[in-house]
């Protein structure tokens, strides 16, 4: 009862073997590739859609699973409207487990007319973002209606949550440069003590984000990213660099991208 | 706002005042994380404790300190440091209160969360679940300076702001489905990442440290009747209007 609770969510190791397992069979490095393809596999939906947003709402499709994705992105697009959309301007989730139900019609009246006629009856917005920083989003869709059941749900959030850190890992170029169990992985997403932004025991991280953010006069997901390189570059955890940002023993500077000035 | 105890002189008064105060924030443009904040004041003023603090769960089944009645970087790991054991932990897990009244001599059963609770100067210890039905979100934490409380009164006032909470949370909607309380929660997450960040912004620009941070932008929020996590993301946007809280203390470079 009173076990220690790992740092990374059981639920996100075990999605995250399943990812790796994935890759493993196909013999390919973990990419966002693998992380939509196993999250299909996994969660009770016909497809998925990763697309990142840039800070002006303008969006760039990065990965596609399943027979319809493409063609909803495209939608999405040309309507201006919809889940994926409206998930970034709420800053949480947004779950249509029936777009036939009329009310999505009214939420989203040019896209869901056109969702309808593909043949896709639910969908599920999962935003890719760590507070005010909002990456882009994954998309979920299926040709039957119906909720996520508890498990599915949970799963989808956690998925989220990893293709947050692949495409934050393959943003800073992290590619291919860990070993893992005997495996050369792509991605440090399989990288125990790097990853997991969305700990309970993070708080110092994003506090130190935003002083990064200021330091260096970059948004905060540049300032994320960042603060990343500098961890990867000197094998350092990420909780260790963010306490000495915070008292001011390192301050990373803008014209070295990961040495900062360093008081030890 | 009225102040419950400037007119009020019993505690049921000032209780009844300050639970008409909390449901009438819970309007549809409602603040979750100030509510909450405001809540944990409130509680730990009127159950006359030492500190209280809320955490909320996510999909991995971990707990989250999203608000606390004071935001000292010691008391927030203290309430972090449950996550691994300690009364909320085991109350979020089994639905009920955990109590231990002397933590002294009952401190064993969590070896490490007892002693730093010890350490800080907190005796007593209490965690009431937030329950919605058959599932539980989180955990409120009663901490007290001196053992031998909180007595029955004292627990069954607790659960009742421990309800409420709940209740802010969820946003008074009846969640007959999983979506929204998947919803609300998630966003509720993100808002405390996002005042983290902001803290972090506040600190940077004005030489502060992060509870000062906080004050900071929780004044502002009220001042300005606007929505903590919304002031707070545009802090860490660096949007036009909070330039003269950026602009306040050290120069950004």
């Amino acid at each position: 009862m009173n076990g220690p609770v790992p740092v990374l969510g059981e639920r996100t190791a075990r999605l995250r073997a399943l990812i790796a397992d994935r890759a493993d069979g196909q013999g390919v490095p973990v990419s966002l590739s693998v992380v939509c393809e196993t999250c299909v596999a996994t969660v009770d939906v016909d497809g998925a859609q990763v697309s990142l947003w840039d800070e002006d709402g303008q969006s760039t499709p990065l990965c596609s699973v399943g027979p319809l994705s493409d063609r909803l992105e495209e939608l999405r697009f040309t309507t201006g409207e919809g889940p994926a959309i409206e998930a970034l301007r709420t800053g949480g989730p947004v779950l249509v487990s029936d777009l036939d139900d009329g009310r999505s019609a009214r939420r989203w009246p040019l896209f869901v007319p056109g969702a309808l006629d593909l043949g896709v009856q639910a969908m599920f917005a999962l935003p890719l973002q760590i507070g005010a920083a909002q990456l882009g989003v994954l998309e979920l869709n299926r040709h039957r209606p119906g909720p996520l059941d508890r498990e599915p749900l949970a799963d989808a959030l956690s998925f989220a949550g990893l293709a947050l850190q692949t495409v934050l890992d393959e943003q800073s170029g992290f590619r291919g440069r860990r070993v893992v169990d005997g495996h050369a992985l792509d991605g440090n997403i399989l990288d125990g003590w790097f990853s997991d932004l969305f700990s309970p025991r993070r708080a110092e991280v994003h506090q130190a984000t935003g002083m990064v953010a200021v330091h260096l006069n970059v948004g905060i997901a540049e300032a994320l990213a960042r603060m990343r390189a500098y961890a990867y570059a000197h094998d350092e955890p990420l909780g260790r660099v963010a306490s000495r940002i915070i008292s001011g023993e390192l301050r990373l500077e803008s014209d070295d991208r990961d040495k900062g000035t360093d008081d030890r | 706002m009225a102040e419950p105890g400037d007119t009020a002189t019993t505690r049921e008064e000032r209780l009844a005042l300050t639970f008409v105060e909390l449901a009438d924030t819970l309007t549809d443009d409602f603040d979750v994380i100030a509510f909450l904040d405001n809540l944990a004041r409130r509680a730990v003023e009127l159950l006359d404790l030492a500190a209280v603090g809320l955490m909320l769960t996510d999909h991995e089944g971990r707990l989250h300190v999203m608000a606390a009645s004071d935001e000292q970087a010691r008391l927030l790991d203290l309430f972090q440091l449950q996550n691994e054991e300690g009364p909320c932990l085991d109350s979020f897990r089994s639905g009920f209160p955990v109590i231990a009244k002397d933590l002294e001599r009952e401190g064993d059963r969590w070896p490490r969360a007892s002693q730093a609770a010890l350490a800080n100067g907190f005796h007593a210890v209490a965690a009431l679940p937030l329950r919605l039905r058959d599932q539980v979100i989180g955990a409120m934490n009663l901490l007290s300076a001196e053992p031998g409380r909180p007595g029955p009164r004292e627990v069954a006032v607790g659960q009742a702001f421990a309800d409420v909470a709940t209740i802010g949370i969820l946003q008074q909607r009846a969640l007959q489905e999983q979506h929204l309380l998947a919803e609300q929660l998630q966003t509720a997450l993100n808002s405390r990442i996002i005042i983290e960040q902001a803290k972090g912004v506040l600190a940077a620009r004005r030489n502060i440290d992060m509870e000062a941070a906080f004050a900071l932008l929780r004044d502002r929020a009220r001042s300005t009747n606007r929505r903590l996590s919304e002031l707070a993301a545009a802090v860490v946007r660096g949007k036009a209007d909070v330039a003269d809280l950026l602009a306040g203390g050290q120069k950004a470079e």
